[in-house]
Protein backbone atom coordinates (compact mmCIF):
# COMPACT_ATOMS: atom_id res chain seq x y z
CA UNK A 1 0.00 0.00 0.00
CA UNK A 2 2.59 2.22 -0.47
CA UNK A 3 1.05 4.46 -3.05
CA UNK A 4 -1.97 4.72 -0.68
CA UNK A 5 0.73 5.77 2.07
CA UNK A 6 2.22 8.16 0.02
CA UNK A 7 -0.68 9.86 -1.30
CA UNK A 8 -1.58 10.21 2.56
CA UNK A 9 1.33 11.54 3.46
CA UNK A 10 1.21 14.44 0.26
CA UNK A 11 -2.40 15.33 1.27
CA UNK A 12 -1.31 15.70 4.72
CA UNK A 13 2.09 16.94 4.36
CA UNK A 14 0.51 20.25 2.36
CA UNK A 15 -1.99 21.49 4.97
CA UNK A 16 -2.92 24.63 3.60
CA UNK A 17 -3.86 22.93 0.45
CA UNK A 18 -5.37 20.31 2.33
CA UNK A 19 -7.53 23.28 4.81
CA UNK A 20 -8.04 24.99 1.48
CA UNK A 21 -9.99 21.77 -0.27
CA UNK A 22 -12.13 22.17 2.91
CA UNK A 23 -12.53 25.89 2.95
CA UNK A 24 -13.43 26.15 -0.87
CA UNK A 25 -16.38 23.53 -1.27
CA UNK A 26 -17.90 25.17 2.16
CA UNK A 27 -17.94 28.91 0.94
CA UNK A 28 -18.74 28.42 -2.39
CA UNK A 29 -21.76 25.57 -1.85
CA UNK A 30 -23.26 26.78 1.35
CA UNK A 31 -24.76 29.70 0.15
CA UNK A 32 -26.05 27.10 -2.49
CA UNK A 33 -27.40 24.94 -0.27
CA UNK A 34 -29.31 27.37 1.53
CA UNK A 35 -30.65 29.43 -0.91
CA UNK A 36 -34.15 29.39 -2.71
CA UNK A 37 -32.93 28.35 -5.78
CA UNK A 38 -35.05 25.47 -7.40
CA UNK A 39 -33.78 21.93 -6.52
CA UNK A 40 -32.45 21.11 -10.19
CA UNK A 41 -30.46 24.12 -9.75
CA UNK A 42 -28.44 22.79 -6.28
CA UNK A 43 -28.28 19.28 -8.00
CA UNK A 44 -26.86 21.07 -10.98
CA UNK A 45 -24.10 23.34 -9.25
CA UNK A 46 -23.38 20.23 -6.69
CA UNK A 47 -22.76 17.95 -9.34
CA UNK A 48 -20.20 20.13 -11.33
CA UNK A 49 -18.49 20.93 -8.27
CA UNK A 50 -17.64 17.25 -6.89
CA UNK A 51 -17.34 15.95 -10.06
CA UNK A 52 -14.54 18.83 -11.56
CA UNK A 53 -13.23 18.76 -7.65
CA UNK A 54 -12.28 14.97 -8.30
CA UNK A 55 -11.07 14.83 -11.93
CA UNK A 56 -9.23 17.91 -12.05
CA UNK A 57 -7.77 17.06 -8.53
CA UNK A 58 -6.71 13.30 -10.06
CA UNK A 59 -5.57 14.31 -13.36
CA UNK A 60 -3.87 17.61 -13.17
CA UNK A 61 -1.13 15.55 -10.35
CA UNK A 62 -0.52 12.58 -12.61
CA UNK A 63 0.16 15.11 -15.26
CA UNK A 64 2.62 16.14 -12.87
CA UNK A 65 3.78 12.94 -11.14
CA UNK A 66 4.47 12.16 -15.28
CA UNK A 67 6.27 15.34 -15.71
CA UNK A 68 8.54 14.93 -12.43
CA UNK A 69 9.60 11.43 -13.24
CA UNK A 70 7.24 9.72 -10.31
CA UNK A 71 5.58 7.30 -12.03
CA UNK A 72 8.57 6.24 -13.83
CA UNK A 73 10.08 5.60 -10.73
CA UNK A 74 7.12 3.84 -9.70
CA UNK A 75 6.72 1.32 -12.41
CA UNK A 76 10.26 1.16 -12.79
CA UNK A 77 11.12 0.09 -9.09
CA UNK A 78 8.34 -2.86 -10.04
CA UNK A 79 5.30 -1.82 -8.56
CA UNK A 80 2.49 -3.17 -10.44
CA UNK A 81 1.00 -0.77 -12.88
CA UNK A 82 -2.97 -1.90 -11.46
CA UNK A 83 -1.77 -1.64 -7.86
CA UNK A 84 -0.78 1.83 -8.21
CA UNK A 85 -3.75 3.09 -10.10
CA UNK A 86 -6.20 1.01 -8.01
CA UNK A 87 -4.32 2.52 -4.91
CA UNK A 88 -4.15 6.01 -6.56
CA UNK A 89 -8.25 5.99 -7.23
CA UNK A 90 -8.75 4.71 -3.69
CA UNK A 91 -6.77 7.18 -1.93
CA UNK A 92 -8.02 10.37 -4.24
CA UNK A 93 -11.57 8.95 -3.13
CA UNK A 94 -10.71 8.65 0.01
CA UNK A 95 -8.73 11.98 0.49
CA UNK A 96 -11.97 14.09 -1.89
CA UNK A 97 -14.61 12.39 0.28
CA UNK A 98 -12.95 13.52 3.68
CA UNK A 99 -12.67 17.19 1.91
CA UNK A 100 -15.80 17.35 0.78
CA UNK A 101 -17.70 15.64 3.69
CA UNK A 102 -18.01 19.34 5.47
CA UNK A 103 -20.25 20.64 2.39
CA UNK A 104 -21.72 17.29 2.20
CA UNK A 105 -23.33 17.62 5.34
CA UNK A 106 -24.16 21.18 5.00
CA UNK A 107 -26.57 20.02 2.44
CA UNK A 108 -28.06 17.64 3.83
CA UNK A 109 -28.86 19.22 6.79
CA UNK A 110 -29.87 22.24 5.09
CA UNK A 111 -32.37 19.68 3.04
CA UNK A 112 -34.12 19.14 6.69
CA UNK A 113 -31.68 16.43 8.50
CA UNK A 114 -29.73 13.35 7.43
CA UNK A 115 -32.46 10.97 5.90
CA UNK A 116 -30.83 11.35 2.33
CA UNK A 117 -27.43 10.97 3.73
CA UNK A 118 -27.25 6.63 3.03
CA UNK A 119 -28.06 7.42 -0.24
CA UNK A 120 -25.92 10.38 -1.08
CA UNK A 121 -22.71 9.28 0.79
CA UNK A 122 -22.68 6.16 -0.99
CA UNK A 123 -23.48 8.35 -4.91
CA UNK A 124 -20.89 10.87 -4.26
CA UNK A 125 -18.15 7.97 -3.31
CA UNK A 126 -18.77 6.07 -6.54
CA UNK A 127 -18.82 9.42 -8.36
CA UNK A 128 -15.35 10.26 -6.87
CA UNK A 129 -14.19 6.81 -7.56
CA UNK A 130 -15.03 7.05 -11.03
CA UNK A 131 -13.55 10.34 -11.13
CA UNK A 132 -10.38 9.66 -9.75
CA UNK A 133 -10.10 6.62 -12.18
CA UNK A 134 -10.29 9.19 -15.04
CA UNK A 135 -7.49 11.35 -13.84
CA UNK A 136 -4.79 9.02 -15.18
CA UNK A 137 -6.46 8.34 -18.00
CA UNK A 138 -7.10 11.85 -19.19
CA UNK A 139 -3.04 12.46 -18.22
CA UNK A 140 -1.89 9.81 -20.34
CA UNK A 141 -3.54 11.33 -23.40
CA UNK A 142 -2.28 14.80 -22.68
CA UNK A 143 1.27 16.54 -22.70
CA UNK A 144 0.33 19.39 -20.36
CA UNK A 145 -0.77 20.60 -17.20
CA UNK A 146 -3.05 23.06 -19.63
CA UNK A 147 -4.38 19.80 -21.63
CA UNK A 148 -5.36 18.07 -18.87
CA UNK A 149 -7.51 21.07 -17.18
CA UNK A 150 -9.13 21.40 -20.31
CA UNK A 151 -9.84 17.21 -21.42
CA UNK A 152 -10.91 16.66 -17.77
CA UNK A 153 -13.30 19.78 -18.19
CA UNK A 154 -14.50 18.92 -21.19
CA UNK A 155 -14.72 15.02 -20.34
CA UNK A 156 -16.54 15.60 -17.16
CA UNK A 157 -19.21 18.57 -18.87
CA UNK A 158 -20.25 15.30 -21.31
CA UNK A 159 -20.99 13.37 -19.01
CA UNK A 160 -22.42 15.40 -16.61
CA UNK A 161 -24.90 16.62 -19.09
CA UNK A 162 -25.45 12.81 -20.23
CA UNK A 163 -26.38 12.10 -16.92
CA UNK A 164 -28.88 14.87 -16.93
CA UNK A 165 -27.73 17.58 -14.53
CA UNK A 166 -28.69 19.98 -17.01
CA UNK A 167 -31.38 18.98 -18.47
CA UNK A 168 -34.07 16.12 -18.08
CA UNK A 169 -32.91 13.37 -20.32
CA UNK A 170 -35.74 12.94 -22.72
CA UNK A 171 -37.27 9.45 -23.58
CA UNK A 172 -34.79 7.85 -26.23
CA UNK A 173 -31.11 7.05 -26.79
CA UNK A 174 -30.67 10.05 -23.83
CA UNK A 175 -32.77 8.56 -21.67
CA UNK A 176 -30.63 5.16 -22.05
CA UNK A 177 -27.35 6.91 -21.66
CA UNK A 178 -28.54 8.51 -18.36
CA UNK A 179 -29.53 4.89 -17.67
CA UNK A 180 -26.05 3.66 -18.05
CA UNK A 181 -24.03 6.67 -17.42
CA UNK A 182 -21.88 6.52 -13.87
CA UNK A 183 -22.74 10.59 -12.47
CA UNK A 184 -26.36 9.33 -12.84
CA UNK A 185 -26.66 8.01 -9.20
CA UNK A 186 -24.91 10.99 -7.79
CA UNK A 187 -27.75 13.06 -9.37
CA UNK A 188 -30.53 11.27 -8.65
CA UNK A 189 -29.53 10.83 -4.86
CA UNK A 190 -28.55 14.43 -5.14
CA UNK A 191 -32.14 15.01 -5.89
CA UNK A 192 -33.56 13.34 -3.54
CA UNK A 193 -31.90 14.79 -0.55
CA UNK A 194 -32.94 18.45 -2.09
CA UNK A 195 -36.18 18.05 -3.74
CA UNK A 196 -39.81 15.96 -4.05
CA UNK A 197 -37.19 13.78 -6.42
CA UNK A 198 -38.16 10.35 -6.23
CA UNK A 199 -34.75 8.03 -6.71
CA UNK A 200 -35.04 5.08 -9.05
CA UNK A 201 -33.06 2.25 -7.26
CA UNK A 202 -32.65 0.51 -10.47
CA UNK A 203 -30.31 3.33 -11.65
CA UNK A 204 -27.92 2.14 -9.31
CA UNK A 205 -27.64 -1.26 -10.53
CA UNK A 206 -26.98 0.05 -14.16
CA UNK A 207 -24.79 3.14 -13.66
CA UNK A 208 -22.60 1.41 -11.12
CA UNK A 209 -22.17 -1.59 -13.81
CA UNK A 210 -20.47 0.88 -15.90
CA UNK A 211 -18.19 2.23 -13.00
CA UNK A 212 -17.75 -1.24 -12.20
CA UNK A 213 -16.71 -1.82 -15.98
CA UNK A 214 -14.71 0.65 -16.66
CA UNK A 215 -12.58 -0.05 -13.45
CA UNK A 216 -12.39 -3.57 -14.81
CA UNK A 217 -11.17 -2.15 -18.29
CA UNK A 218 -8.25 0.10 -16.61
CA UNK A 219 -7.88 -2.80 -14.71
CA UNK A 220 -6.82 -4.64 -17.69
CA UNK A 221 -5.16 -1.87 -19.38
CA UNK A 222 -3.22 -0.22 -16.37
CA UNK A 223 -0.17 -1.38 -17.78
CA UNK A 224 -0.44 0.11 -21.25
CA UNK A 225 -2.26 3.00 -19.78
CA UNK A 226 0.51 3.58 -17.39
CA UNK A 227 3.57 3.58 -20.18
CA UNK A 228 2.45 6.73 -21.61
CA UNK A 229 2.93 8.47 -18.24
CA UNK A 230 6.36 7.33 -17.88
CA UNK A 231 8.53 10.60 -18.99
CA UNK A 232 10.78 10.20 -20.24
CA UNK A 233 9.88 8.28 -23.20
CA UNK A 234 12.94 6.49 -23.69
CA UNK B 1 43.58 -25.65 -16.97
CA UNK B 2 41.78 -22.36 -17.35
CA UNK B 3 39.45 -21.48 -14.93
CA UNK B 4 36.02 -21.31 -16.84
CA UNK B 5 34.77 -17.69 -18.30
CA UNK B 6 32.32 -15.63 -16.07
CA UNK B 7 29.99 -14.52 -17.70
CA UNK B 8 29.18 -10.58 -17.41
CA UNK B 9 26.48 -9.17 -15.31
CA UNK B 10 25.40 -7.14 -18.12
CA UNK B 11 26.35 -7.81 -21.58
CA UNK B 12 25.27 -5.07 -24.45
CA UNK B 13 25.79 -6.49 -27.98
CA UNK B 14 25.00 -4.08 -31.17
CA UNK B 15 22.78 -2.30 -28.90
CA UNK B 16 20.77 0.21 -30.68
CA UNK B 17 18.00 2.72 -29.35
CA UNK B 18 16.28 5.79 -31.25
CA UNK B 19 14.03 7.73 -29.19
CA UNK B 20 10.39 8.20 -30.66
CA UNK B 21 11.20 11.03 -32.82
CA UNK B 22 13.72 8.53 -34.45
CA UNK B 23 17.24 10.28 -33.50
CA UNK B 24 19.61 7.79 -32.85
CA UNK B 25 20.49 7.58 -29.48
CA UNK B 26 22.67 4.21 -29.19
CA UNK B 27 24.28 3.01 -32.26
CA UNK B 28 25.51 -0.98 -31.86
CA UNK B 29 26.53 -0.21 -28.20
CA UNK B 30 28.63 -3.43 -27.22
CA UNK B 31 30.19 -3.53 -23.52
CA UNK B 32 30.16 -6.11 -21.19
CA UNK B 33 30.15 -5.31 -17.45
CA UNK B 34 31.28 -8.05 -14.79
CA UNK B 35 29.92 -9.03 -11.45
CA UNK B 36 31.17 -6.30 -8.30
CA UNK B 37 32.85 -3.59 -10.69
CA UNK B 38 32.25 -0.19 -10.28
CA UNK B 39 31.91 0.92 -14.33
CA UNK B 40 32.48 4.37 -15.04
CA UNK B 41 30.88 5.78 -18.29
CA UNK B 42 32.80 8.88 -19.84
CA UNK B 43 31.90 11.01 -23.04
CA UNK B 44 30.35 14.12 -23.58
CA UNK B 45 26.67 15.32 -23.48
CA UNK B 46 24.52 13.80 -25.54
CA UNK B 47 26.31 10.47 -26.30
CA UNK B 48 24.52 8.41 -24.99
CA UNK B 49 25.18 7.35 -21.30
CA UNK B 50 22.05 8.12 -19.62
CA UNK B 51 20.38 6.05 -22.31
CA UNK B 52 21.87 3.54 -21.99
CA UNK B 53 21.74 3.61 -17.99
CA UNK B 54 17.75 3.72 -18.80
CA UNK B 55 17.97 0.73 -20.81
CA UNK B 56 19.81 -0.99 -18.37
CA UNK B 57 17.32 -0.23 -15.55
CA UNK B 58 14.35 -0.90 -17.99
CA UNK B 59 12.26 -3.84 -18.79
CA UNK B 60 14.62 -5.34 -21.53
CA UNK B 61 15.33 -4.81 -25.15
CA UNK B 62 17.00 -6.78 -28.23
CA UNK B 63 21.08 -6.25 -27.57
CA UNK B 64 21.01 -6.02 -23.81
CA UNK B 65 21.20 -9.19 -21.90
CA UNK B 66 21.23 -9.07 -18.44
CA UNK B 67 22.18 -12.15 -15.37
CA UNK B 68 19.26 -13.66 -14.21
CA UNK B 69 20.51 -12.12 -10.34
CA UNK B 70 19.37 -8.33 -11.71
CA UNK B 71 16.78 -9.38 -13.78
CA UNK B 72 14.43 -8.51 -11.29
CA UNK B 73 13.19 -5.02 -11.43
CA UNK B 74 14.21 -4.63 -7.68
CA UNK B 75 17.29 -5.54 -8.29
CA UNK B 76 18.42 -2.61 -10.18
CA UNK B 77 18.16 0.79 -8.91
CA UNK B 78 18.12 4.08 -11.13
CA UNK B 79 19.44 7.62 -9.78
CA UNK B 80 18.14 9.90 -12.68
CA UNK B 81 20.66 12.74 -13.36
CA UNK B 82 17.37 14.63 -11.76
CA UNK B 83 16.59 13.37 -8.35
CA UNK B 84 13.10 12.11 -8.20
CA UNK B 85 11.41 13.39 -5.22
CA UNK B 86 8.10 14.81 -3.60
CA UNK B 87 9.26 19.00 -2.76
CA UNK B 88 6.77 18.82 0.16
CA UNK B 89 7.69 15.95 1.92
CA UNK B 90 10.61 15.99 4.41
CA UNK B 91 14.06 14.29 3.06
CA UNK B 92 13.39 11.42 5.36
CA UNK B 93 9.77 10.86 3.91
CA UNK B 94 11.21 11.35 0.16
CA UNK B 95 13.68 8.72 0.64
CA UNK B 96 11.82 6.23 2.98
CA UNK B 97 9.11 6.01 0.05
CA UNK B 98 11.41 5.91 -2.74
CA UNK B 99 12.96 2.23 -0.61
CA UNK B 100 9.35 0.73 0.03
CA UNK B 101 8.84 1.12 -3.46
CA UNK B 102 11.62 -1.04 -4.13
CA UNK B 103 10.15 -3.31 -1.82
CA UNK B 104 11.10 -2.33 1.46
CA UNK B 105 8.91 -2.76 4.58
CA UNK B 106 8.33 0.67 6.28
CA UNK B 107 10.24 0.15 8.75
CA UNK B 108 13.08 -1.47 7.96
CA UNK B 109 12.82 1.57 4.98
CA UNK B 110 12.60 4.49 7.66
CA UNK B 111 15.75 2.61 9.12
CA UNK B 112 17.72 2.63 6.07
CA UNK B 113 16.70 6.07 5.63
CA UNK B 114 18.21 7.68 8.09
CA UNK B 115 21.23 5.47 8.53
CA UNK B 116 21.77 6.69 4.89
CA UNK B 117 20.35 10.03 5.20
CA UNK B 118 23.45 10.41 7.89
CA UNK B 119 26.27 8.90 6.13
CA UNK B 120 25.62 11.75 2.92
CA UNK B 121 25.25 14.11 6.02
CA UNK B 122 21.70 15.62 6.05
CA UNK B 123 20.71 14.54 9.23
CA UNK B 124 20.31 17.87 10.56
CA UNK B 125 18.02 18.29 7.28
CA UNK B 126 16.08 15.46 7.50
CA UNK B 127 12.75 16.34 8.09
CA UNK B 128 12.52 19.47 6.28
CA UNK B 129 11.15 19.58 2.86
CA UNK B 130 12.60 18.80 -0.15
CA UNK B 131 11.46 21.96 -1.55
CA UNK B 132 14.20 23.58 0.75
CA UNK B 133 17.30 21.80 -0.30
CA UNK B 134 19.68 22.88 -2.57
CA UNK B 135 20.63 21.24 -5.42
CA UNK B 136 23.77 19.04 -4.22
CA UNK B 137 21.43 18.38 -1.19
CA UNK B 138 18.87 16.80 -3.00
CA UNK B 139 21.83 15.07 -5.03
CA UNK B 140 23.32 14.11 -1.43
CA UNK B 141 19.06 12.57 -0.36
CA UNK B 142 18.82 10.70 -3.65
CA UNK B 143 22.15 8.79 -3.28
CA UNK B 144 21.42 7.91 0.13
CA UNK B 145 18.33 6.51 -0.87
CA UNK B 146 19.85 4.35 -3.78
CA UNK B 147 22.68 3.02 -1.37
CA UNK B 148 20.19 2.36 1.14
CA UNK B 149 18.37 -0.17 -0.88
CA UNK B 150 21.33 -2.09 -1.83
CA UNK B 151 20.78 -3.24 -4.88
CA UNK B 152 22.44 -5.55 -6.94
CA UNK B 153 22.93 -3.66 -9.23
CA UNK B 154 23.28 0.49 -8.86
CA UNK B 155 23.19 2.73 -11.74
CA UNK B 156 24.07 6.08 -11.04
CA UNK B 157 23.45 9.21 -14.12
CA UNK B 158 25.84 12.11 -12.85
CA UNK B 159 26.05 11.68 -8.97
CA UNK B 160 28.65 13.95 -9.15
CA UNK B 161 26.45 16.89 -10.30
CA UNK B 162 26.09 19.50 -7.33
CA UNK B 163 27.96 17.80 -4.85
CA UNK B 164 30.55 19.76 -2.41
CA UNK B 165 33.89 17.81 -2.10
CA UNK B 166 32.57 16.58 1.11
CA UNK B 167 29.69 14.95 -0.32
CA UNK B 168 32.00 13.47 -3.62
CA UNK B 169 34.20 11.44 -0.46
CA UNK B 170 30.76 10.59 1.16
CA UNK B 171 29.81 9.03 -2.11
CA UNK B 172 33.12 7.36 -3.38
CA UNK B 173 33.32 5.68 0.40
CA UNK B 174 29.73 4.63 -0.25
CA UNK B 175 30.63 2.90 -3.47
CA UNK B 176 33.74 1.50 -2.31
CA UNK B 177 31.46 -0.18 0.28
CA UNK B 178 28.63 -0.96 -2.10
CA UNK B 179 31.58 -3.05 -3.94
CA UNK B 180 32.41 -4.51 -1.03
CA UNK B 181 29.21 -5.86 -0.21
CA UNK B 182 28.75 -7.43 -3.62
CA UNK B 183 27.23 -4.79 -5.46
CA UNK B 184 27.92 -3.46 -9.02
CA UNK B 185 27.64 0.07 -10.20
CA UNK B 186 27.48 1.76 -13.60
CA UNK B 187 27.81 5.32 -13.28
CA UNK B 188 27.97 7.92 -15.87
CA UNK B 189 30.12 10.92 -14.65
CA UNK B 190 32.00 13.86 -16.90
CA UNK B 191 34.97 14.05 -14.21
CA UNK B 192 38.26 11.99 -15.52
CA UNK B 193 39.92 12.45 -12.55
CA UNK B 194 37.08 11.08 -10.32
CA UNK B 195 36.44 7.99 -12.85
CA UNK B 196 40.58 7.36 -12.69
CA UNK B 197 40.32 7.15 -8.84
CA UNK B 198 37.16 5.39 -8.29
CA UNK B 199 36.12 3.13 -10.84
CA UNK B 200 37.74 -0.63 -12.00
CA UNK B 201 37.33 -0.43 -15.39
CA UNK B 202 35.90 2.49 -17.61
CA UNK B 203 34.43 2.87 -21.00
CA UNK B 204 34.66 5.72 -23.60
CA UNK B 205 31.21 6.42 -25.28
CA UNK B 206 31.19 8.71 -28.43
CA UNK B 207 27.81 9.10 -30.46
CA UNK B 208 25.75 6.19 -29.23
CA UNK B 209 29.02 3.97 -29.31
CA UNK B 210 31.58 2.53 -26.83
CA UNK B 211 35.14 3.55 -28.12
CA UNK B 212 37.07 1.55 -25.36
CA UNK B 213 36.85 -0.09 -22.24
CA UNK B 214 39.39 -0.86 -19.73
CA UNK B 215 40.79 -0.38 -16.48
CA UNK B 216 42.03 2.81 -16.03
CA UNK B 217 45.66 2.26 -15.69
CA UNK B 218 45.38 0.42 -19.00
CA UNK B 219 43.77 2.89 -20.80
CA UNK B 220 46.76 5.52 -19.69
CA UNK B 221 48.95 2.83 -20.50
CA UNK B 222 47.78 2.75 -24.42
CA UNK B 223 48.00 6.61 -25.00
CA UNK B 224 51.84 6.64 -23.31
CA UNK B 225 51.43 10.32 -22.84
CA UNK B 226 53.75 11.97 -20.76
CA UNK B 227 53.70 14.86 -18.46
CA UNK B 228 53.02 18.16 -19.98
CA UNK B 229 54.08 21.27 -19.07
CA UNK B 230 52.42 24.50 -20.47
CA UNK B 231 54.79 27.80 -20.27
CA UNK B 232 52.25 30.99 -20.62
CA UNK B 233 53.55 34.08 -21.51
CA UNK B 234 52.29 37.77 -20.81
CA UNK B 235 51.46 39.78 -23.44
CA UNK B 236 54.57 40.76 -26.25
CA UNK B 237 56.71 38.07 -23.95
CA UNK B 238 56.64 35.16 -26.19
CA UNK B 239 59.84 34.27 -27.65
CA UNK B 240 61.35 34.67 -30.50
CA UNK B 241 60.56 31.16 -32.27
CA UNK B 242 63.54 32.01 -34.74
CA UNK B 243 66.22 31.98 -32.62
CA UNK B 244 65.16 29.69 -30.37
CA UNK B 245 67.92 26.43 -29.50
CA UNK B 246 66.79 23.08 -30.18
CA UNK B 247 64.57 22.08 -26.81
CA UNK B 248 66.85 20.58 -23.70
CA UNK B 249 67.24 16.34 -23.94
CA UNK B 250 63.82 14.61 -22.54
CA UNK B 251 61.79 17.88 -23.63
CA UNK B 252 59.38 17.68 -27.23
CA UNK B 253 57.42 20.82 -27.84
CA UNK B 254 53.66 19.30 -28.57
CA UNK B 255 52.02 22.36 -29.34
CA UNK B 256 52.51 26.60 -29.76
CA UNK B 257 49.06 28.30 -28.46
CA UNK B 258 48.01 31.54 -28.83
CA UNK B 259 50.63 32.92 -25.45
CA UNK B 260 51.22 29.51 -24.08
CA UNK B 261 53.78 26.44 -25.69
CA UNK B 262 52.49 23.01 -24.51
CA UNK B 263 55.82 20.68 -23.70
CA UNK B 264 55.73 16.68 -23.24
CA UNK B 265 58.57 16.18 -21.14
CA UNK B 266 59.96 13.05 -19.43
CA UNK B 267 60.88 13.73 -15.83
CA UNK B 268 59.15 17.50 -15.06
CA UNK B 269 60.76 18.34 -11.89
CA UNK B 270 64.35 17.42 -13.36
CA UNK B 271 63.26 19.70 -17.18
CA UNK B 272 62.05 22.21 -15.87
CA UNK B 273 65.14 24.69 -14.84
CA UNK B 274 66.62 23.50 -17.62
CA UNK B 275 63.89 24.19 -19.58
CA UNK B 276 62.75 27.73 -18.51
CA UNK B 277 66.02 28.82 -19.27
CA UNK B 278 65.85 27.67 -22.62
CA UNK B 279 62.85 29.56 -22.95
CA UNK B 280 64.30 32.56 -21.42
CA UNK B 281 67.39 32.59 -23.46
CA UNK B 282 65.10 32.82 -26.29
CA UNK B 283 64.05 36.47 -25.33
CA UNK B 284 60.70 34.94 -23.49
CA UNK B 285 59.09 36.70 -20.55
CA UNK B 286 56.93 33.77 -18.55
CA UNK B 287 53.71 34.64 -16.81
CA UNK B 288 52.96 30.96 -15.28
CA UNK B 289 54.15 27.24 -15.74
CA UNK B 290 51.42 24.29 -15.32
CA UNK B 291 52.39 21.07 -14.91
CA UNK B 292 50.05 18.24 -15.71
CA UNK B 293 50.26 14.44 -15.15
CA UNK B 294 48.16 12.22 -18.49
CA UNK B 295 45.27 11.79 -16.97
CA UNK B 296 41.48 9.79 -18.45
CA UNK B 297 40.84 12.86 -20.42
CA UNK B 298 44.13 12.86 -22.49
CA UNK B 299 43.15 9.20 -22.91
CA UNK B 300 39.86 9.76 -23.93
CA UNK B 301 40.97 12.60 -26.33
CA UNK B 302 43.60 10.24 -27.86
CA UNK B 303 41.79 7.31 -28.55
CA UNK B 304 38.54 8.69 -29.49
CA UNK B 305 39.79 11.65 -31.33
CA UNK B 306 37.10 13.47 -29.31
CA UNK B 307 37.29 16.32 -26.47
CA UNK B 308 35.16 15.23 -23.54
CA UNK B 309 33.48 19.03 -23.13
CA UNK B 310 31.91 18.78 -26.71
CA UNK B 311 28.35 17.89 -26.78
CA UNK B 312 26.39 16.20 -29.22
CA UNK B 313 25.64 19.01 -31.31
CA UNK B 314 29.02 20.22 -31.69
CA UNK B 315 29.64 17.01 -33.54
CA UNK B 316 26.60 16.93 -35.17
Amino acid sequence: MTIWRLAWRSALARRRLFAWNVAVPLLLLTPVALSAAAAPHRVAVFGVFIVFFAAFGSAIPAVRDARDGWIDEILRAGYPALRWLLERTLAGTAIDALQLAPTLFVLLWSAGGLRAAPVVLPATIATLWFANLLGPLVAAAVRSLAEAALASAALSLLLLHFAGFFRTPAPGWTSLVADWNPYTPLRAALGAAVGPMPMDDSVWLRSLLVAAGFTFGAAIFASDWSRRLRWPRT
Amino acid sequence: MTPPAVPPLVAARGLSYAYPDGSAALRELSLEIRDGERFGLLGPNGCGKSTFLRLLAGEGIRGLRRDSSVDGARQRWLAPDQPVLRSWLSGRENAATLLELHGARPREARAAADAWIERFGLSGDANRPARTYSSGMRRRLALAAAFGARPRLLLLDEPLAGLDPGGRAAFATALADHRAGGGTAVLSVHDPGFAAANCDRVAFIVDGRCAVADTPARLLGRIGVRPRVEIRFPAGGNPDRETLDPAPAGVRPASWGEGSLLLEVEDPSRALPETLAWILRAGASVASVDVREPGLADAFAILTGRDLEETAEDTA
